[in-house]
């Protein structure tokens, strides 16, 4: 008994880490956009790398570390 | 993955427009349309005065997305909510839709015709070959391409406006918060220009 209740208290917790998709979607389901299709900004390159740079950039935009180094 | 998003600190927007002016410059974007703007909330009252940048919030579930009577939008692995212009009728419902007023429409004519909707597309371009002339014609340039973040974020000179991954830029903003903490600290010399060392 206790093995279940401690059971489904863990499927009900980690229920709470799952995520929906959010995107719209039509009534059958399906994705809408019909237009071209688009690259990702990575390209060809490889998609760690750009992301690593990027990420990089993106704490220039804490001053906290970027001015106050140690 | 990343999930691309910008946020604005209102306690240190000075409604300088600068954003404003970077998005303009960098994406030359035609008279009349504005991807960014500054919104003012208690404009000239003392101490409750609040500005924010606001554009495009490149949404989760975006209602323009929703509304789109031709499916012109999509929304690209990093989170961007992008538009296929040759696919747009110019309706104007996204306008509608939007809880931000992000999509802008040119005059076409003479007489109200609206163009083609223009929003802001966080420098990501759009359907197009990457860095192409279309591309940068129709939407403007793609710095996400070139490994680089929006230019109104990038050129915020008081670093009010964050763009990137939302987990990243919130901790930012975190850390941020709990280190100047609220009241009078948020201002002032120590705040802008860090306490100063010891020699």
């Amino acid at each position: 008994m206790r093995t279940v209740l401690l059971a489904a208290l863990l499927a009900f917790g980690v229920a709470a880490c799952s995520e929906r998709p959010q995107e719209p979607f039509t009534a059958q389901g399906e994705k809408r956009y019909q237009g071209k299709p688009d690259t990702p900004a990575w390209g060809s390159n490889d998609r760690v790398a750009w992301e690593t740079k990027l990420k990089q950039r993106q704490m220039t935009q804490h001053e906290d570390r970027r001015i106050y180094q140690p | 993955m990343a999930r691309m998003k910008f946020l604005c600190d209102a306690e240190r927007c000075i409604e300088c427009n600068g954003c404003v002016t970077a998005c303009k410059q960098e994406n030359e974007v035609p008279w009349g349309v504005n991807r960014r703007r500054v919104v003012t909330i208690n404009d000239g009252v003392v101490g409750a005065e609040k500005s924010i940048s606001v554009a495009c919030m490149h949404c989760s579930d975006a209602p323009c997305m929703a509304v789109c009577p031709v499916d012109c939008f999509y929304k690209t692995e990093d989170g961007v909510v992008l538009h296929d212009k040759d696919l747009c009728i110019g309706c104007g419902y996204c306008f509608y839709a939007c809880p931000f007023g992000a999509p802008q429409f040119p005059q076409a004519g003479a007489f109200g015709l609206r163009g083609k909707m223009d929003k802001c597309t966080f420098c990501a371009g759009g359907p197009e070959t990457d860095r192409s002339e279309a591309e940068f014609t129709k939407y403007g340039r793609n710095r996400l391409a070139e490994g680089k973040l929006p230019a109104c974020a990038e050129m915020c000179s008081t670093k009010a406006l964050l763009g990137g991954d939302g987990d990243v830029i919130a901790d930012i903003y975190r850390e941020r918060v709990l280190r100047r903490g609220k009241g009078s600290e948020v201002w002032g010399w120590g705040t802008a220009y860090g306490p100063g060392r010891k020699s």
